[in-house]
């Protein structure tokens, strides 16, 4: 029983991973925003880790979803690695790698200071990507001709397929960080999150724990980095860029930290508002005016972003009338 | 061999002497009780007893390996672990899970990967959870989020996350403060049937306390140590009195 309950979140969310192009399809979006979107869900998945679960806000996300991004489409772009799994692989793991050093320097200070180094190590990286190593990236052009997915000889040529096996990747994303974070691992980043000094106390070594959620968290950057570049065939030297590394950040607080699905209700609202403003031409050139305002407004009502605010609202709703609840 | 030991340990803030060369031997399951008017150097002394803080000089022992300079989270590893004078819980958990932290820290040791491991199987640790919370009398609390806890409920909380590290020193920093008569009672009940386990050092301000349950009374004043013995000779001397008890006892 308590296995079959568990099944239920991952259930609904393959629905919802099935359904999403058709829904994004009624309102006004093609199969390439859903990819869009779920490619920032992934990325945001190992910010929530960071953010929503130990209480680490890092500016520098977007050093290691470049950096994952630009390694996998390479290996790619010049058949180093025959196989997107491998390639993908190996770009996680790069950024990963990247995600270790820079942690273990970054997170011997806390707060504010701990943001700032994040920032300055993500401009480091942005200066390597355009300069010493255009050669390799293209510099300020990018990369160009990533080729489309192949595994164990399926081919996932269309926009639709490439949508499968990205919705595929988020999937398996998705169980993993469900995973990570209910377990006695997770328990202890929760407490980090909570209260640091107690957690300490208590015999945690929170400076490990950190490192292992920063690492994490470039992980998922970088794989989800790898996605954006099979989907859109060619990798944007503004994947490094603060820029990226603020949008996700405001997509994890939009959305609702703590709750793996935040990131993605965040970029499905941000992507979609960027898109519909533009498009409306009283607004025209005002748009980033008007989505920041709209923002602003969201932050200021949920508290706890948008997934928060429903499951609190449900919270209560469920207490006021016991009644309609059917009994077990 | 005394179990923990601290020889003449010094704590400088700039030009301030917090603590001036004070030591303390505590032997195993015994109670010690520190005693002191504010500003005395209580709350710095435990400070460095429990890794916290790194004295300017002199060092601490456990087991008659130095610890001085080991910080916070092995010292609690080694079996000290120190409640807080003012309440450090995790607001957000609830009561179980404030307790599971300092438990799976216990059985699990400083740091592990078991990123894929579920809580449900650390079995050890929720038997401790179990224990810990029997003991300070939040079992029936065991739901609630530590932050909707009332004042003397945290206070016992705060507690049970020391007790729940297993420590063989249990350092009380002022487990009494802002409770009332009948609460602190039930402290002193709970410590009272704790001390046949466990290595007990308590800051205190509550003399009913400190006389009722040490077995030695250590009496700083502005940093120095100027009076050590059972609680009938601390009664007895003239210079704690002066200081100090200012004719209570």
């Amino acid at each position: 029983m308590a296995r079959a309950r568990g099944a239920i979140v991952p259930l609904a969310m393959l629905v919802f991973l099935v359904a999403f192009p058709t829904l994004v399809g009624f309102a006004g979006g093609g199969v390439t925003l859903a990819a869009r979107i779920l490619v920032l869900g992934l990325f945001g998945l190992g910010v929530d880790l960071l953010f929503g679960f130990t209480g680490l806000l890092s500016f520098g996300q977007a050093a290691f979803y470049g950096t994952g991004g630009f390694v996998a489409g390479y290996l790619l772009i010049h058949h180093i690695v025959p196989s997107t799994i491998l390639a993908l692989a190996i770009g996680m793991l790069v950024a990963a790698v990247a995600g270790l050093v820079v942690g273990s320097l970054a997170l011997r200070q806390v707060g504010v200071y701990f943001a700032m180094l994040t920032l300055a190590f993500s401009q480091l990286f942005y200066f390597l990507d355009n300069s010493p190593l255009r050669e390799l990236t293209g510099g300020e052009n990018g990369l160009p001709g990533v080729p489309r997915a192949e595994v164990f000889g399926i081919h996932f040529s269309s926009l639709q397929e490439t949508y499968a096996f990205i919705a595929i990747v988020y999937f398996i994303g998705f169980v993993v960080m469900r995973r990570i974070v209910a377990s006695p691992f997770g328990h202890v980043l929760r407490a980090i999150l909570d209260n640091p000094i107690r957690a300490a106390a208590a015999g945690h070594d929170v400076y490990r724990y950190k490192l292992v959620a920063f690492t994490i968290a470039a992980a998922y950057a970088g794989l989800a980095g790898g996605l954006l570049g099979l989907f859109q065939g060619y990798l944007p030297p503004d994947m490094f860029t603060i820029d990226q590394s603020g949008q996700i950040i405001v997509m994890e607080v939009i959305g609702g930290p703590g709750t793996l699905v935040g990131p993605l209700i965040g970029a499905t609202v941000w992507i979609y508002l960027s898109q519909v403003l533009q498009n409306i031409g009283a607004i025209g050139s005002l748009w980033k005016l008007v989505l920041g305002l709209v923002f602003v407004l969201l932050i200021t009502g949920f508290r706890r972003g948008i997934a928060g605010g429903v499951s609190t609202f449900l919270q209560q709703w469920q207490r006021r009338e016991p009644a309609p609840v059917p009994s077990e | 061999m005394p179990l923990l030991e601290a020889r003449s340990l010094t704590k400088r803030f700039g030009g301030l002497v917090a603590v001036d060369g004070v030591s303390l031997s505590v032997e195993p399951l015994t109670v010690t009780a520190l005693i002191g008017p504010n500003g005395a150097g209580k709350t710095t002394f435990f400070r460095m007893l429990a890794g916290e803080f790194e004295p300017t000089s002199g060092d601490v022992y456990f087991k008659g390996e130095r610890i001085t300079q080991l910080g916070v989270t092995r010292v609690a590893q080694l079996g000290i672990a120190k409640s807080f004078q003012v309440t450090q819980i995790f607001p957000k958990l609830s009561v179980a899970e404030n307790a599971l932290i300092p438990a799976l820290a216990a059985t699990r040791g400083p740091f592990k990967l078991d990123a894929f491991g579920a809580v449900s199987r650390s079995r050890d640790a929720h038997a401790i959870v179990e224990r810990v919370l029997t003991q300070v009398g939040l079992s029936e609390r065991r739901a609630a989020r530590a932050d909707d806890l009332s004042y003397g409920e945290k206070r016992r909380l705060e507690l049970a996350l020391a007790l729940a590290t297993e420590p063989e020193v249990l350092l009380l920093d002022e487990p009494s403060a802002g409770m009332s008569p009948e609460e602190t009672r039930t402290i002193v009940d709970l410590l009272g049937t704790l001390r046949a386990g466990v290595t007990i050092v308590i800051v205190e301000h509550d003399m009913d306390v400190v006389f009722g349950l040490a077995d030695r009374i250590v009496v700083l004043q502005d940093g120095r140590q100027i009076a050590e013995g059972t609680a009938s000779e601390i009664r007895a001397n003239k210079r704690v009195q002066d200081a100090y008890l200012g004719g209570v006892a």
